[in-house]
């Protein structure tokens, strides 16, 4: 559990040195409690209260850090049931599992469509994160080399699924430790022994969460930290069941050993299904058998909305966008940069038969009417982001077409836009087809 | 290892709808799908949208499943619907209403619906587009000339006073539909209950975001109102319907080409079915979709969940 301020000022030398970059220990023990410090920052803090800090403040669920292409990325770090209580931190990572079996030509085939799967949506770019090689040759030089392919063609973070002690073993020593996660070793203790003096996670299996927690017992006595969770189940039931409570056992009831991300590995047949109750129920990593670019876009469309974070409104950049293929004679339209705005307003401009130049003004994330009554969506914001945007030279006329709820602002906008004609359109989004319709020629 | 169970407590029920012999939903004493806390006896509905008139504006890898003469014929449709492709419910979503589109009159909307109440044994919702003025109008009518009891749609917060006395007078469910707020949802569940029409009747319609267009803002607002629901709040316990398919069918992933994204046709299908999946996790009783391999894929889901 978090302690409060004046619990840790409690454990803090009260020295009052300043050397941590604030003049009192009360002060500095203010920043821990908000997590807007880092407690080693105190030269004479006592180790024991470095250890209870450390416990104390750490999330419940364990954050697990990868190198992923040039970055780096983490799982776990949760701390809540439902989104909308502060966010989900880390998105769930996608695995997409290839077989160290297939001979060397459909092997680089294979790993060439993996990466394929790259798919940019408003700003973002949305892609698998980790290839799971799966041991089916059990022949340690073919996995050898089957891995080396995959650790210099790509970034990825690569599970290894299924292997025996002697394949751990020379793993370790080919591929950058930080970017690698062990599932179904063949024999854990010989495992553990061999990783015992690195970082590398190590996927605990079990069939149910009694099970499990031995297992986890038996990797934390041998002194492993990074462990992920992960349980076989049956039907999606048992997923969501075991998912619910291990969040619940790790942050409603403060249960270490419940304390780590979960892995689901999906079967052939229900892939679909629990992969999408893996995105939205806690799972931090899934990894998928069956796969096309038709099923992953929309998954990671959907990891993308879940791992929003609903404090901040959702913006997107401002600036000029393309609704189907505008040319110099299409209509300009202009709103604000709250996210579910552009949606419905782009969504309902789809549906007219006009390709439109969409204006997204930066109104902080705000709706339109929110955005004018405080002030962030006034004529002449409107207008000095027009003239800035580089409109003019996209377009022949002059004409721009405002929403019907700040109709308002036209005369201001004139003043501000001199020889731009400014037209009002309709309160609503949907009304816009018919507007266009009507009034555009 | 022992350890206890961390069992979840809830109080509340959602409030249980008996819409057919087959189609019963609601009625979950615990978080939606939660059925490791508490009993939730009823099996998420799936709903398949028929029109009025032709669906010009679908994809074409959606007409072709349907097939043009049948998308032509409401009756036709809606018969494919449930024999078919396995439908729960039929809803009518009459587009056709809409004052600058067919405007087709009251009287003819009520008569499409008996059609279609004579043409299938299902429950039937029904919902006309246009104006204020022109909704109203319709609901009068439909509510009025019904061969037997439907769910009508949609009451608003502007516009609810003579669709749930039509509904009230010729004793039929009421859609209650807010714009992804839970305030709104609630004022609005006070508003019709106040005019003595039975919160035990209304569905609620939180309105949904398409995946990649809201989603999340729908899906956290349907957990929220859930919460509010087990936390013994009697104006939120009617069950939830989401109108997937009208939102999912207009995306412009599904539209865009490219080796990387798969087939279109495959790609639209997925894009309704992880929108509805979805929903059906954050509390969705009943999901209108269009697509029948999406009804196939929701299925399999619910039946696996539910095991």
């Amino acid at each position: 559990m978090a302690l409060t301020g004046l619990e840790i000022f409690k454990l803090l030398p009260n020295k009052n040195c300043g050397e941590c970059g604030v003049p009192t220990c009360l002060a500095f023990a203010m920043k821990l409690a908000g997590k807007i410090a880092e407690p080693e920052v105190c030269p004479y803090i006592s180790d024991e209260a470095l250890e209870i800090l450390g416990t104390a403040q750490s999330p419940p669920i364990k954050k697990l850090a990868f190198k992923y292409c040039s970055d780096e990325i983490s799982i776990g770090a949760e701390t809540v049931m439902f989104r909308h209580e502060k966010t989900f931190v880390n998105q769930t990572l996608l695995a997409l599992e290839i077989s160290d079996a297939l001979n060397e030509d459909e092997f680089n085939k294979e790993l060439n469509r993996i990466e394929s799967y790259k798919f940019e949506r408003v700003g973002e770019m949305l892609e698998p994160e980790c290839i799971s090689l799966k041991n089916e040759s059990d022949d340690k030089n073919n996995y050898l080399q089957k891995l080396e392919i995959i650790s210099s063609k790509t970034g990825k973070i690569i599970i290894l699924g299924n292997c025996n002690s002697e394949m751990i073993k020379e793993s370790i020593q080919l591929v950058d430790n930080k970017r690698m996660i062990l599932n179904r070793v063949q024999n854990l203790e010989e495992t553990l022994e061999i990783i015992s003096d690195s970082q590398i996670p190590i996927v605990v299996q079990a069939k149910n969460l009694e099970e499990l927690f031995v297992q986890v017992s038996i990797c934390e006595a041998q002194n492993s930290k990074n462990i992920i969770l992960s349980i076989d189940f049956n039907n999606l039931n048992e997923l969501l069941e075991d998912n619910v409570y291990l969040r619940r056992l790790a942050i409603k009831k403060g249960i270490k050993l419940a304390g780590y991300p979960i892995l689901t590995e999906c079967n052939d047949e229900d892939s679909l299904s629990s992969t999408i109750l893996g995105i939205c129920k806690y799972s931090s990593i899934i990894i998928l058998k069956n796969f096309t670019g038709a099923s992953l876009f929309p998954f990671l469309t959907l990891r993308q909305n879940i791992f929003t974070d609903p404090q901040k409104p959702l913006q997107i950049d401002s600036g000029i966008y393309k609704v189907g293929e505008p040319d110099e004679n299409s209509p300009l339209i202009v709103t604000t940069n709250f996210s579910l705005t552009y949606f419905i307003v782009s969504g309902e401009i789809e549906n007219s038969i006009y390709p439109v130049w969409l204006f997204i003004v930066d109104a902080e994330g705000m709706s339109v009417l929110t955005a004018w009554s405080a002030n962030k969506f006034s004529g002449e914001i409107v207008g000095r982001a027009l003239k800035n945007s580089g409109i003019d030279e996209k377009i022949n006329h002059r004409r721009v077409i405002i929403p019907g709820y700040v109709a308002i602002i036209s005369g201001e906008l004139e003043d501000e836009l001199k020889d731009w004609e400014v037209l009002v359109g309709p309160q609503e989004a949907a009304d816009i087809p018919k507007y266009l319709k009507e009034t555009w020629r | 290892m022992e350890f206890e169970k961390p069992v979840a407590e809830w109080k509340g029920k959602v409030q249980e709808i008996i819409l057919s012999d087959k189609v019963i939903i609601g009625g979950e004493k615990g978080f939606p799908n939660y059925s490791f806390d508490e009993i939730c006896p009823n099996r998420p509905a799936i709903a398949i949208e028929v029109n009025d008139v032709y669906p010009e504006k679908w994809p074409d890898t959606l007409k072709e499943v349907w097939d043009d003469t049948i998308l032509k014929s409401p009756v036709e449709r809606a018969k494919k619907a449930v024999e078919e492709f396995g439908a729960d419910i039929i809803f009518f979503d009459m587009i056709g209403t809409h004052q600058d589109r067919e405007n087709i009159s009251a009287a003819q909307a009520a008569e499409n619906m008996n059609s279609i109440l004579r043409a299938v044994d299902t429950p039937v919702m029904i919902r006309p587009d246009g104006n204020f003025e022109k909704q109203n109008k319709v609901f009068t009518k439909c509510c009025e000339l019904a061969k037997r009891q439907i769910i009508i749609g949609s009451a608003h917060e502007d516009n609810y006073r003579t669709i749930t006395a039509s509904a009230l007078a010729s004793n039929h469910y009421l859609i209650a539909e807010a714009p992804i707020d839970v305030n709104i949802q609630k004022q609005l569940n006070i508003l019709i209950t106040q005019m003595n029409f039975p919160i035990e009747r209304i569905i609620m319609d939180p309105l949904t975001g398409g995946l990649g267009y809201g989603f999340e803002y729908t899906y956290s607002v349907m957990e929220r109102i859930r919460l509010q629901t087990f936390n013994e709040d009697h104006y939120m316990i009617p069950p939830m319907i989401c109108c997937v398919g009208q939102e999912t069918w207009k995306v412009k992933e599904i539209r865009i080409e490219g080796e990387e994204f798969g087939s279109k046709s495959e790609r639209g299908v997925y894009w309704e079915t992880v929108t509805a999946i979805g929903l059906v996790l954050s509390g969705a009783n009943i999901v209108v979709v269009r697509h029948p391999e999406s009804v196939k894929q929701i299925k399999k889901f619910i039946n696996s969940l539910y095991k």
